[in-house]
């Protein structure tokens, strides 16, 4: 294949033969490359953010919400009209309001939902919220194996609070130690382990010793408990009251007389009021609070949720506010035909709402937190906005580098014309200098930024170990959670592939416009005076 | 214009201005060159030589005058159209005192680059090219850059580079105007005889006399006029 002219000399005077690289060359498409990759990770990471925050917001309240206009006891009807259409995958009603919750002297007034969990399916992965809400204790010479509480735990006299309710109570759900003092089996590998925890445990001592046979015998001498079990399913389950523990390798028979010691500590309770109840309370009516225990504590990932937060079953939250039959909205979650696309999503709530109008309204998630998403939305203009200028400065650079060496090669211009070169492709060696300083550029930052967000966690660790220290990595790691960022490369979503070729293009565009100065300079330039140029 | 002419001028005109003053540098200048012949041009330094070149070739306009490449016969008095120009690649070759080698090519490049431009480049002007550096005795050099190579190696792969699209003429302004007097020579002997086993017909500038006298028509400029000696 031939290589016009123009682009043969473009590319030897940034790449001269004998020579792997001209330093100017280097330097452009260094700094181009360089200005490539920050936008792209800026915006690919901004991106992440969003696309996280959009989980954690739909986990904290599903695609979309029905909320009743009026209060109306009829919700159990749209609930059943709701689950009969297969695009709905999961409904749950909720009731939601401030409870005043006391122990001893402490108050707190979360935000309190009472969600029904009768219904099936919860709209909300709460059994996630808890997992990353359970509280660890230290003790000497014993190991917290207390398990992660689930939400099949949540009974009426049970609730979930958030941990800043529970830092402000000072409460904490039950828990259980693995005490040094196991015998004949490996500190680590006891031959149990604790797998249920219910909140109706009472503090006491455990142990658990293996008599042989495939038997095992649970006892605690403080509750006069004493019982011999065998597995059922690799469970051992000694009944309400106890914990229930599972065999770690159930075809391996310990020595008879091993022995695991459990200490158990039970969870606190807390007393709640209503503001009904309060109310009732002013006008000397005697109403005792309802005692409810602690049953886990939870942490939902989506910052906008109440900090302060509560989490019953639907009829606590009935019983505590004495009204019965009413809902105060559903939580709704949608198959992901309606969910991928939110004008999908939204189309489909004004399909619900359209026969209910006036009684019920269907709010899409999107809409409901669009403050936050134009938030977002705003930084990443604004870091865009921010970046653009720094762009046009490195295209200023390259603009005045070429615009040097065309005064610096005006004999040359004039030779290549006299030679038969046109004015215009003359021109053009310059121009395409610039493309090819911005298309390098281009293809370096995009690689640059995909090693970026291929090894970002490595990246950010370094960064911020460096800066915080290992104690401050997790505080940090926490506000800003890169770790758990979803950064597709371009190859896995259409939208990271569109900011990538946004950027390279954008790039190749401002330096090809730098070299065009240079370039109309050049085949403007009289060859003879260029010739009898010194 | 005779048949074997391949380069003429007629009444070719220049005047510069600087200022108020209006200088002229070519009155009226006749220039025919037969095919296969060689013509110098001698003159004071700033007599216009390299103008009275520079409009031959068509990279400067005359105030006036008509010049002729073989049968395309051109207006001075204006711009060189696209077609000129392209032509101008195959018909024309030239040669500076300063050798103008492109720095970041290497030799066989810098010689190959005329024929790149012309749209002739093909495997054919490669093997030219080595026989032409061949002939001008640098063929080891091919790999080298210009900035290796001596002031005669330079010239002489600057003439290699004029030559390579087989010229009809060439036009070469002071060759040997920054070569010691032997090297000099020699690439002027070297410019001459490859000159005539080419077939091309040379227009030589020079302040050499001797230079001069080895071509077939003598020519100098003295306040705007040629004359032959």
């Amino acid at each position: 294949m031939k290589i016009p002219w123009p682009f043969f000399l473009a590319w030897k005077q940034l790449f001269p033969s004998q020579k792997k690289v001209s330093f100017f060359s280097f330097l452009a498409v260094v700094g181009v490359a360089l200005g490539v990759n920050v936008m792209i990770v800026v915006v690919a990471f901004m991106k992440g953010f969003q696309h996280k925050f959009r989980e954690d917001i739909i986990d904290a309240q599903g695609h979309a919400r029905a909320i009743p206009l009026s209060r109306t006891k009829e919700w159990p009807k749209l609930q059943q009209e709701l689950l009969a259409q297969s695009e709905v995958l999961a409904v749950s009603p909720y009731l939601q309001g401030p409870l005043l919750l006391q122990r001893q002297s402490y108050h707190s007034v979360p935000l309190s939902i009472g969600i029904d969990l009768s219904g099936g399916k919860s709209v909300l992965p709460l059994d996630e919220f808890l997992q990353s809400g359970q509280m660890r204790m230290e003790a000497h010479n014993a190991v917290d194996v207390t398990p992660v509480p689930q939400i099949a735990s949540l009974q009426d006299d049970v609730v979930f609070v958030s941990q800043y309710v529970a830092n402000r109570l000072g409460v904490r759900p039950g828990a259980i130690l693995r005490m040094g003092k196991s015998k004949g089996l490996a500190d680590d590998q006891l031959g149990v382990k604790v797998v249920q925890l219910g909140v109706g445990v009472p503090s006491a001592e455990w142990e658990i010793v293996y008599i042989g046979d495939n038997q095992w015998s649970i006892r605690s001498a403080g509750l006069d408990f004493n019982t011999t079990l065998k597995p059922k399913d690799g469970l051992l389950d000694g009944g309400p009251g106890t914990p229930t523990f599972a065999l770690l390798s159930p075809f391996v028979e310990p020595e008879i007389g091993s022995v695991s010691i459990y200490q158990t500590f039970r969870s606190s309770t807390v007393e709640v009021f209503s503001p009904a109840m309060i109310e009732r309370a002013q006008a000397d009516e005697m109403v005792p609070p309802k005692e409810v225990r602690v049953g886990g504590i939870f942490e939902v990932p989506w910052q906008g949720f109440h900090a302060e937060a509560m989490i019953g079953t639907f009829r606590l939250l009935e019983d505590v506010r004495s009204s019965t039959g009413l809902c105060d909205g559903m939580f709704l979650k949608f198959s992901s035909q309606i969910s991928g696309n939110e004008d999908t999503l939204y189309s489909f709530c004004e399909q619900l709402e359209l026969p209910r109008s006036g009684d019920w309204a269907f709010v899409p998630w999107f809409v409901e937190n669009a403050w936050f998403f134009d938030l977002l939305k705003f930084e990443e203009y604004l870091m865009i906005l921010i970046m653009v200028p720094i762009g046009l400065v490195a295209a200023f650079a390259i603009a005045i580098a070429l615009m040097t060496t065309v005064l610096r090669k005006v004999r040359e211009i004039g030779l290549l014309v006299a030679m038969g070169g046109a004015r215009v492709a003359v021109g053009s060696i310059f121009c395409l200098q610039g493309f090819l300083i911005g298309l390098l550029g281009a293809v370096l930052g995009c690689g640059l930024a995909l090693l970026f967000i291929c090894f970002r966690d490595e990246i950010m660790s370094f960064i911020v170990v460096r800066i915080a220290g290992d104690e401050g990595k997790s505080g940090v790691a926490q506000f800003y959670d890169f770790y758990s960022l979803n950064v597709p490369y371009p190859w896995e979503s259409s939208e990271s592939a569109s900011t990538f070729l946004t950027f390279g293009l954008f790039a190749v565009f401002v330096s090809t416009l730098a070299g065009l100065i240079p370039a109309w300079r050049a085949a403007r330039m009289n060859p003879a005076d260029a010739l009898r140029n010194e | 214009m005779n048949s074997s002419t391949v380069l003429q001028g007629k009444e070719l005109s220049k005047t510069f201005r600087f200022g108020n003053e209006n200088i002229r540098v070519l009155q009226s200048i006749n220039l025919s060159l037969p095919a296969r012949s060689s013509l110098s041009i001698r003159g004071e330094s700033g007599c216009g030589k390299t103008t009275l070149l520079n409009i031959l070739a068509r990279i400067e306009n005359a105030d006036t005058g008509e010049l002729s490449w073989e049968d395309r016969i051109m207006r001075c008095d204006r711009r060189a159209s696209r077609n000129e120009v392209a032509h101008r690649a195959n018909f024309l070759g030239v040669v500076y005192q300063a050798y103008y080698l492109v720095p970041e090519l290497d030799v066989l490049e810098n010689v190959t680059l005329s024929a790149r431009i012309s749209g002739g480049m093909n495997q054919s002007m490669i093997e030219r090219a080595h026989s032409l550096l061949r002939q001008m005795g640098v063929e080891g050099k091919a790999r080298q850059i210009p900035g290796k190579l001596s002031g005669g190696e330079r010239q002489r792969v600057a003439i290699a580079r004029a030559l390579l699209n087989r010229p009809k003429v060439l036009l070469a302004d002071e060759p040997t105007g920054n070569l010691d007097e032997r090297t000099g020579g020699e690439v002027m002997d070297l410019l001459l005889n490859t000159c005539s086993q080419e077939g091309a017909s040379l227009i030589l500038v020079t302040h050499n006399l001797a230079f001069a006298r080895a071509t077939d028509q003598q020519t100098i400029l003295t306040e705007g006029k040629l004359n032959e000696v």
